[in-house]
């Protein structure tokens, strides 16, 4: 029997957002498609390509013929995480995936709905982005409020305050979009509107359970890993391992960042307390019967509500007086959910399912990490993974792994913490290392991180090739030779991209 | 006045208010070895507070500097104003310290507030003021119409939902947030239960602090060096932990667990430690301080490193150096102090018997340490008054600690200066432009030259006597901050402000261009000029606009009884930059454009100068100029380049870059609060 003896990857490029299809070839024969993610950004589009043009070009490559009908066919599905320029494409509404015929779908172990842990982190996530979604309205609300009223005029820098006010109310609801838009059903006599029990779901989530429960039909299953698993001999994927790495299974999961300051191992402690204190305010504050201590942090204590209070000479000369507007604090206290959203962005991002794809004969490794950050890099050292060579067993580690890595889809769009520099980038020492960046410019500020970038040039000696973004185009940066790398292997190189307008293609050769 | 029945005059008043409160944090209320010591009664000046409308006996939580209004937003409620005049109250000390009752937490926040503003007081040998209130222009309300007095400081202890609490310089209001336990170590809090950041002493003095550094320098909360900020914070919780450390009740328990070598004074090291921890992610500031072994859950002190201050440019990670360095320059001292008494205790050996450390000897250890932390907070805080008024660094600041210290004190014979520069040498702080680490290269010049013509120098320093009288017998804030204003710009009392002499006397006099040496000021006199050199041009001065952002009289006692009469002026001046790095790497300027015109060059920065000037009115001469020059090309680079790189490694970029968190809430809002990120 023959071994898998080449592989094509085909990043999509229709913005900012994953998707890819990664084809193993027995010489000329297609023996396994995988698709990992199919996603773009909420409010992102590209003019002449749609994510449905995109699905689309995924028909094309995998559908077998059953009887006369021609059926787009995956023997792998992979689900890295629940964000929405993962997943957006398996919204129910859109039908995208409904006529596919999957034979398994790969998903972390943070998505088993029997997994106790994942239980509780998916309950929290939930809860959290009820939270953010009521503070954002909260805060928006507040500040055309106020921009009505004069305050922002009437206040030393004001107008540049109102500006920033401004750029964070926008900057929650994109953080928000990646739990793709937000759906509410009732309003609460606050004005906010949310599902009754606070048991909103996002559309993340609504795509995360149509791909269970619609698209993992007939015989395939859902698959849920855990770190250090090893997959090998499967009977289409001869001479391929895969090695999973993450989401890891431990408090890292919690680590988006190096501890450094203030941070200093408090991601589990202290902070997250504060958290969920905030959440609770959050919700109460919004009507649901939830904050701690009842809402309040004091029991069997005189209390006066805002309302009364102005009615009281002393509040009226005092907190109520106009003379002090200047010093209110109506919503100080919700800017916390800027935090809020950083953290959950981060903890999602950290649930990715991170695989590592080898071509035993040549030893070359496909490495997708989806969004993992720091935590989830770190937890990858944790693992060995027993592999038969022969008669002799030997251990690899993620170091052996990372050494071996050929080809590098960036983690997290290459932003700045998504990448680990020591235990990750600095030892992908492979000469023919390979790294594909989906990505679009102008989305996030700060990403791509440009010192990443920088880094990554070198480590890939130019061979970066981003998917959407203007400032770097594949087609100029095919066109010159860069510096550190020798016109043989450039050549070599090229020869094994195809650059279209719906994608980029790399062959792997197991050689 | 009629004395009273029981012998005692009912018009005197009495000197101190007494309020209990805890001394830690409530959590190690509930260890039963720390339960003993944790609650101390808080001496305060006596001071009226305001009373409830409509009644002629109760108070409320307000007074001359502070005003505490318990408005909890999120849970959208008031809780009542703590009387702290109730009778029994009065009887007994205030409330009984207690998590569950939020009229204690107003107690308690008072009593720490007033014992901060009263130790700046005794150091400075003035009042307090709090930074002024900034009224815009309708049209462009980044231009200042006027400015206001502001008399009091706002203080909701109940203001956010989060483990955080800061001092909002838009508002000059402290906020203070509660959180839900979910301690490390769950022995401590309640899990469940709800902590207080203002129920803890080091927060309540770390966030007074810096409210009072705001309205002493109001230019440090600007990012122009990676030492700002992080001096911001350090100074602020060095003032908490030496504060704290100032009552010898808090330290008894402690020192009374010396067994052994009682010359390692590890304790109190491990002390300051333990109070950071209580304050969650507060307690970074003192991480360089020492740590506690994972294996043999000792404290050990942390080993300084001379590259640390070069490395370390996280602001919490570098005010932690300086933290340490403080931490370090006290301890020597202490250990200087009590050499004496171990030999005593020890009979020369060192090693002390076993068992328990005789009490009084306890008292005695305790009374030293608590004597020099006050010292050392002393001059601590006095130094401030020897900063440059814009871009501090730390190495400013040990050149201050320096000069002050040989102003109040002008032999060493305790060695307090060798300990602070020994101190910061071994981390590797060095002030620039100081050829060597010694006591009379770090001191700033005294009485640099004016090369006044004599009749002028005199008319000026007359003028700051005249300051000086008039002003030294004003109590009332307000009045000191109008009668301060009439002295800067000119009025009835003062005529002709200091603003118009300093352009008579020295600008428009043959000593122009000395003054302008001396302070690091540049006084271009031709419009265009200034529109060339990056100046607003002021049609009031004829020149290059420059401020005048503070007017200081410090009457100080020194040690040896000694009265010392300063009058401090600090002047400002701004300069629009337009720069770039280039192809070499190298920094270059492009232009220079004047403020007014920011909008026109957004690409560009606005670089400041100052100077803090000191007149000794003893002498009737400028004994000190201390400047940042406007004219040092390098540190134009060195603030550009700063602001350029400063997003690195930090996670909320992403997302929300530094200006917007800052501009929400003031700078101070997110220096605690990054939950996850560096």
């Amino acid at each position: 029997m023959s071994n898998i003896d080449s592989v094509k990857i085909r990043m999509y490029r229709h913005g900012f957002g994953d998707c890819f299809l990664v084809r193993f070839f027995k010489g000329d024969k297609l023996s396994f498609k995988m698709l990992i993610d199919c996603g773009l950004k909420h409010n992102d589009s590209m003019p002449d390509l749609s994510i449905a043009d995109v699905v689309n070009d995924i028909k094309k490559e995998v559908s077998i013929k059953r009887g006369t009908k021609m059926i787009p066919h995956l023997n792998a599905l992979v689900v890295s995480h629940e964000h929405w320029d993962h997943v957006s494409a398996f919204k129910p509404e859109k039908k995208l995936f409904d006529d596919f015929d999957i034979d398994n779908i790969w998903m972390a172990w943070t998505e088993n709905p029997k997994d106790k842990i994942a239980q509780q982190i998916n309950a929290n996530l939930k809860r959290n982005v009820t939270a953010l979604g009521v503070a954002a309205k909260k805060l928006a609300k507040s500040t055309s409020t106020k921009k009505r009223t004069g305050f922002y005029n009437n206040s030393f820098m004001g107008s540049q305050m109102l500006g920033v006010r401004e750029k964070f109310d926008s900057a929650l609801s994109s953080l928000l979009d990646f739990y793709g838009p937000f759906t509410a059903t009732s309003t609460t006599p606050s004005g906010i509107k949310i599902k009754d029990n606070y048991d909103i779901s996002t559309e993340t989530q609504k795509a995360f359970d149509h791909i269970k429960t619609k698209l993992a039909k007939g015989k395939s299953a859902i698959k849920y890993f855990n770190p250090g698993t090893l997959m090998e001999k499967m009977e289409l994927l001869p001479g391929v391992r895969i090695y999973v790495m993450g989401p890891p299974k431990d408090e890292r999961l919690n680590k988006d960042a190096p501890s450094s300051g203030a941070a200093k191992e408090v991601y589990l402690g202290l902070n997250n307390a504060s958290m969920a204190g905030f959440v609770k305010g959050v919700l109460k504050s919004a009507g649901a019967d939830q904050g701690f201590d009842d809402g309040s942090p004091f029991t069997n204590v005189e209390m006066i509500t805002t309302e009364e209070a102005k009615n009281y000479t002393y509040y009226k000369n005092t907190y109520f007086s106009k003379e002090e507007t200047w010093r209110t604090i109506e919503e100080d206290w919700l800017d916390m959910a800027g935090s809020l959203a950083l953290q959950m962005d981060n903890d999602t991002n950290n649930t990715s399912l991170v695989l590592a794809i080898e071509l035993i004969d040549s030893g070359k490794i496909l490495l997708f990490p989806a969004d993992a950050q720091v935590g989830n890099w770190l937890s990858w050292h944790d693992h060995t993974w027993k592999v038969k060579n022969g008669s002799s067993t030997k251990e690899i580690t993620a170091t052996d792994i990372l050494d071996k890595t050929v080809f590098y889809k960036a983690g997290h769009h290459a932003s700045h913490n998504a990448t680990l520099k020591e235990l990750g980038l600095e030892l992908m020492k492979d000469e023919r290392l390979v790294v594909f960046i989906p990505e679009k410019e102008e989305q996030y500020n700060g990403i791509p991180y440009p010192e990443l970038i920088d880094r990554l040039n070198e480590q890939a000696k130019g061979r970066v090739l981003f998917s959407a973004d203007a400032n770097y185009p594949p087609e100029e940066t095919l066109k010159t030779k860069p510096a550190g790398i020798t016109k043989k292997d450039w050549d070599a190189f090229k020869k094994k991209i195809v650059v279209t307008d719906t994608f980029i293609e790399y062959t792997i050769d197991d050689e | 006045m009629t004395p009273n029945t029981q012998g005692i005059n009912s018009e005197t008043k009495p000197p101190f208010r007494k309020l209990r409160g805890y001394a830690f944090d409530p959590s190690l209320s509930l260890r039963l070895e720390t339960s003993q010591v944790n609650n101390i009664v808080y001496k305060i000046d006596w001071e009226e507070l305001d009373l409830y409308p409509n009644t002629t006996k109760q108070t409320v939580p307000a007074g001359e500097y502070i005003e505490i209004i318990d408005y909890d937003p999120a849970t959208g409620v008031f809780y009542p104003p703590v009387d702290l005049n109730e009778r029994y109250l009065l009887a007994q000390d205030g409330l009984d310290p207690s998590v569950s009752n939020p009229k204690f937490h107003q107690q308690m926040v008072y009593a720490v507030l007033m014992t901060t503003i009263k130790n700046f007081e005794a150091a400075l040998g003035r009042k307090v003021q709090w930074a002024e209130q900034y009224i815009p222009l309708a049209k462009d309300t980044n231009k200042v119409k006027a400015s206001a007095f502001v008399a009091r400081l706002r203080i909701y202890p109940h203001a956010l939902r989060q483990s955080n609490a800061y001092y909002n310089p838009l508002k000059k209001s402290i906020l203070f947030g509660y959180f839900p336990a979910q301690p490390a170590q769950p022995q401590l809090q309640l899990p469940g239960g709800t902590v207080f950041t203002c129920l803890s002493h080091d927060i309540i003095a770390h966030e007074t602090t810096h409210a009072i550094l705001d309205g002493l320098h109001r230019r440090y909360i600007e990012p122009t060096h990676p030492d700002t900020r992080a001096f911001h914070e350090a100074f602020a919780d060095i003032v908490a932990l030496f504060q704290h450390f100032t009552f010898p009740e808090v330290l008894k328990h402690q020192i009374a667990k010396t067994r052994g070598d009682l010359a390692a004074q590890n304790l109190l090291g491990q002390l300051a430690e333990e109070f950071g921890k209580a304050m969650g992610s507060y307690g970074s500031l003192r991480d360089a301080i020492g740590y506690t072994d994972p294996v043999t859950k000792k404290w050990m002190p942390h080993n300084p490193d001379p590259n640390e201050y070069a490395t370390k440019m996280e602001f919490h990670e570098r005010g932690a150096i300086l933290v340490a360095a403080i931490f370090d320059a006290f301890l020597n001292i202490y250990k200087q102090r009590i050499k004496k008494l171990l030999r005593v205790a020890t009979n020369g050996s060192g090693i002390l018997p076993e068992g328990d450390l005789h009490p009084d000897m306890v008292d005695l250890l305790s009374n030293h340490a608590a004597e020099t932390a006050s010292r050392v907070l002393r001059i601590c805080v006095r130094a401030v008054d020897y900063c440059p008024p814009v871009d501090v660094t730390f190495g400013d600041y040990l050149r201050a600690i320096i000069t002050a210290d040989l102003d109040m004190v002008a032999d060493d014979e305790k060695s307090y200066r060798v300990a602070f520069i020994e101190a910061f040498q071994k981390r590797g702080i060095y002030p620039g432009a100081v050829k060597s680490m010694s006591v009379e290269s770090l001191a700033y010049e005294q009485y640099p030259e004016l090369i006044l013509e004599d009749s002028n120098a005199e008319i000026f320093v007359k003028f700051l006597r005249l300051y000086k009288e008039k002003i030294s017998y004003l109590t009332d804030r307000k009045e000191i901050y109008d009668l301060t204003k009439q002295f800067i710009s000119g009025g009835p009392v003062a005529q002709m402000g200091m603003h118009e002499r300093i352009n008579i006397k020295f600008l428009r006099s043959k000593s122009g261009d000395r003054f302008s040496q001396l302070a690091g000021l540049r006084f271009t006199g031709n419009e265009q000029q200034c529109c060339k050199e990056g100046f607003d041009f002021s049609k009031f001065s004829k020149t290059a606009s420059y401020s005048i952002e503070n007017l200081w009289l410090a009457s100080r006692i020194t040690p040896n009884d000694k009265i010392v009469n300063h009058v401090i002026i600090t002047m400002g001046q701004k300069r629009g930059v337009n720069a770039f790095i280039d192809a070499n790497g190298d920094f270059k300027i492009k232009n220079y454009y004047q403020p007014e015109l920011a909008k026109e060059n957004k690409a560009g920065f606005i670089f400041r100068g100052g100077c803090t000037l000191i007149f000794d009115l003893d002498t009737m001469k400028l004994k000190y100029a201390i400047k940042k020059d406007i004219n040092d090309i390098k540190r134009m680079e060195q603030q550009y380049r700063y602001s350029k790189g400063m997003f690195d490694g930090d996670a909320a970029f992403t997302y929300f870059d530094d200006k917007t968190l800052a501009g929400l809430s003031g700078p101070f809002a997110f220096m605690h609060s990054h939950s996850n990120h560096p």
